[in-house]
């Protein structure tokens, strides 16, 4: 059995997902400690330290759930995520999906009409067949039949979709800067209050930029790769590679031709034609020498093509250069601020 | 019942009588036997169970849900007789359901067994005889175009249908040929192409559809497309003399057979899925272009919950374009209603399971390679077989082996130690009837086990999702 994920948006851009995302909650959530101080301000004379608590405590909660997607998105690149480890065989969830077959026919003959006793049955065939951690049952009216109810079987989910970290980690990113800047009331007089506001301003403008990068590159790559896909080049790289390793075999000469012929950035006519002689010098026939030069210069057109869409590529991460570093320093000031504050 | 006495009343089932004593040893050997108590369901209408099951002792009945949702008996089954043909021959799944009425003893034949049994051409006789039938009475009862039709017109055309299985790449009729019937297509895929300038495909026909309505309903003569089988194909073939009496006769008839002229698959969405002359399957993987932000997350995540560490997904795919949107399919399996794969496979390796994907019984594949070679989109790969010694880059990392510098050299060293020793080792690799095995097929599983898949799961912006591959194309019909 396996488990599709529901609530798949539309296709169409990010930015739609961010602006439907209910992670603004969070975003709200978070400024309306502030906003509420604003408007309270004059009532709450006297409690200006819980104020100072309060953003100080919700800034560095931000800033650790907004680090954490990124952990979370690397421990799923390895295979040491806690999930992984929750696999169960196949087998045993046909087998419960086997018996929950028989309960829900028990249902539809009026066997069961407790809604309790059934969720007690569902839960136990989930449990006797070691599944409960890997799927949720659900136990619900059933629309056909008044007072009938219906099992469906969920996937559990555990951590949530990677997207809806993104989701909170953007809303964050945008909320704990406000809420530094609250926390330390305007006033940048000490080194660490400039240091935290700065480096929040930085991480904040830095991700944006990065997610504007991600908004505009993938439509400029997509279309660039309209002809031929990255994926597609490599392979068809490597593939050209190995035929022409094939071809040349241990002839030194001919190998040190096409050699200086691949590493140029472009096949010209008058470079093809000096390949093409200097593999018939090597000992080539003159077909064979032409099949090479041939080879090489498409080979030196695919890694061109690859070459160009890295380049575009790479503006999809290259970013994170100047987003990662300070986003460190950020909660390494962080943590150096909180324990002087208990210290001192 | 002791053991001999079992397999003496075996033997004397007509089913198995005829089979060779080879054949005969092999069932005796291979099948499992099961016994059921009273109301146990046996097999589910809808579900796909390619076992093929024969009833030994006690008494079960058939039945089906009609689509006007009344429940249809198709009698009891008793001693000696069998069902799951029907699944375990096609690979669609199950018309009908089986429930036991007393507590029945039964023997299962799991697809290997059933595959060499079926080898045989009197005990593949006796199957397809069952299935004709069988299909046929199944989708007369089943076929939307009849639903609603008076008994005595349902009887009449039972009296007269033929039930024809078209192998894949077969013409079933020919452009400017006489229409001498109703086709009903009970299971496969049909592909209609007119001829021109080069050919051009006019629709495509799947299961529950039918063709050459349009000849009864404007007096046509002769076909004005030519039609091929996708895949293999079953057909219901209702001669023109018994639909032009039910027609004549029937408003309610003339009624459904309208309808379905106007319901033909719509002529782009499939062609895609079809370019490789066959048959969509019912889950793809498609990566919106547009949100891709190409960080590889989903193939990292697809190897890390593989303990070969072998990424089932690939990036590369066909590009198709939802509304503006360009959208991979990725390489990854579509479960295809009609697994090509499954069909060729004969070691049992690929099989359905019940909620219908298609998985491989890692146990029985010898790494041959045919299922690689029939699956029109490329999915399966073929790796090297586990311990074969030529499994390089496949082993699974500790977490030391992923520190930055040193890591990646403990790995390699591991890895190398390991292959001297399976070279070493002259002790043959055999799958689970003892045959050697040379490679392993490997294709997505959906991360079979777990509660999610993880490449839709882990990517960051949602753009790799599962959808059913017609929505991307399908405009309501
Ligand atoms: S994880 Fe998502 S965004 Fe990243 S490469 Fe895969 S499909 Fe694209
Ligand atoms: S492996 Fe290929 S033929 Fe088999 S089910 Fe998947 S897509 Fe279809
Ligand atoms: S569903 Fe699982 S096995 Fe299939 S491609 Fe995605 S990660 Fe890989």
């Amino acid at each position: 059995m396996a488990l599709s994920i529901p609530d798949s948006p539309d296709f169409g851009p990010l930015h739609r997902s961010l602006l439907k995302s209910k992670a603004w909650v969070i975003f709200l959530a978070f400024l309306s400690v502030p906003a509420l101080w604003f408007v309270f301000r004059a009532q709450l004379v006297g409690c200006e330290r819980y104020f100072l608590l309060a953003t100080g405590v919700l800034a560095a909660a931000g800033y650790l759930l907004a680090a954490l997607y990124a952990l979370r998105k690397f421990i799923h690149r390895t295979p040491f995520a806690h999930e992984f480890a929750m696999r169960v065989p196949g087998t045993s969830l046909d087998q419960a999906e086997i018996e929950l077959g028989v309960l829900r026919r028990e249902i539809s003959e009026g066997k069961h009409s407790n809604r309790g006793a059934i969720v007690r049955a569902a839960n136990a065939i989930a449990k006797k067949n070691g599944v409960h951690k890997v799927i949720a049952l659900r136990v619900v009216a059933d629309d056909d039949e008044p007072g009938g109810f219906g099992v469906q079987t969920l996937p559990r989910n555990p951590l949530g979709k990677t997207a809806r970290w993104f989701e909170t980690h953007f809303f964050l990113g945008l909320a704990c800067p406000i809420l530094v800047l609250f926390h330390g009331q305007g006033s940048l007089d000490s080194t660490m209050a400039i240091a935290l506001n700065t480096l929040a301003v930085i991480v904040t403008v830095t991700g944006l930029f990065g997610l504007m990068l991600w908004l505009k590159t993938p439509t400029i790559l997509t279309r660039l790769e309209s002809d031929l896909s990255t994926e597609e080049a490599f392979v068809l790289s490597r593939s050209l590679q190995r035929q022409l390793n094939t071809r040349v075999g241990e002839n030194a000469a001919a190998r040190s031709a096409v050699e200086s012929f691949v590493a140029r950035k472009q096949a010209t006519r008058d470079r093809a034609e000096t390949t093409r002689q200097d593999l018939e010098q090597a000992g080539f026939a003159a077909a064979d020498a032409q099949d090479v030069t041939v080879l090489a210069a498409q080979l030196v057109s695919v890694k061109a093509t690859l070459s160009r869409l890295d380049r575009v590529r790479r503006r999809l991460t290259t970013w994170k250069y100047v987003h990662i570093p300070p986003a460190v320093l950020l909660m390494a000031l962080v943590a150096i601020h909180i324990v002087s504050v208990f210290w001192y | 019942m002791n053991e001999d006495r079992f397999l003496t009343a075996l033997r004397r089932f007509p089913l198995f009588a005829t089979l060779s004593d080879h054949g005969f040893q092999q069932l005796a050997t291979h099948h499992q036997k099961e016994v059921v108590e009273a109301g146990a369901s046996l097999l589910s209408q809808g579900d796909y169970r390619d076992r093929f099951c024969v009833l030994v002792s006690g008494v079960a009945s058939s039945f089906m849900v009609e689509p006007s949702g009344q429940r249809a008996d198709l009698g009891t089954i008793g001693p000696g007789d069998y069902f799951g043909e029907l699944c375990a021959v096609s690979g669609q799944p199950s018309s009908s359901s089986v429930i036991a009425e007393s507590h029945c003893t039964m023997i299962v034949l799991e697809q290997p067994l059933f595959r060499m049994l079926y080898a045989e051409p009197d005990f593949a006789e006796l199957i397809d005889g069952s299935y004709r039938d069988r299909a046929l009475t199944l989708h007369l009862r089943a076929a939307p175009l009849l639903s609603g039709l008076e008994t005595s017109d349902l009887d009449l055309i039972r009296a007269n249908a033929e039930l024809e299985v078209f192998p894949k790449g077969t013409t079933i009729a020919h452009e400017g040929a006489p229409v001498g019937a109703l086709f009903l297509v009970r299971s496969g895929a049909v592909k209609s192409t007119r001829s021109g300038s080069g050919e051009q495909v006019t629709g495509y026909f799947m299961a529950n559809s039918s063709f050459g309505e349009r000849a009864f309903l404007d007096g046509s003569h002769t076909w004005t497309e030519t039609y091929v089988a996708m895949a293999k194909t079953d057909i219901v073939r209702i001669d023109r003399a018994t639909t032009d009496q039910v027609l004549a006769r029937s408003p309610k008839a003339m009624e459904l057979l309208h309808e379905a002229a106007g319901r033909i698959f719509e002529q782009d969405e499939l062609e895609v899925m079809g370019h490789n002359q066959s048959v969509k399957g019912g889950d793809a993987l498609a990566i919106d272009m547009h949100r891709c932000i190409r960080c590889n997350v989903c193939v990292e995540s697809c190897v890390a919950v593989h303990e070969d560490r072998v990424p089932r997904l690939s990036k590369r795919g066909h590009r198709v374009y939802a509304g503006d949107v360009p959208v991979t399919l990725a390489t990854s399996c579509y479960h295809c209603d009609i697994p090509e794969c499954m069909l060729a496979c004969g070691f049992g390796a690929i099989r359905r399971d019940s909620q219908g994907m298609v998985r491989f019984v890692e146990a029985n594949c010898i790494g041959c390679g045919s299922c690689s070679m029939a699956c029109p989109y490329g999915v399966i790969r073929m790796t090297p077989a586990p311990g074969s010694g030529e499994r390089r880059g496949v082993l699974k990392h500790k977490l030391w082996e992923t520190l930055p510098l040193v890591g990646p050299r403990m790995y390699e060293r591991r890895q190398q130690k390991l292959i001297e020793q399976e070279q070493k080792s002259d002790e043959p690799i055999v799958n689970a009837q003892g045959i050697p095995v040379t490679a392993k097929a490997i294709k997505c599983d959906r991360c079979e086990g777990l509660p999610f898949e993880a490449c839709v799961y882990n990517c960051p912006t949602e753009a790799i999702r599962r959808v059913d591959p017609g929505s991307l194309f399908r405009k309501p019909v």
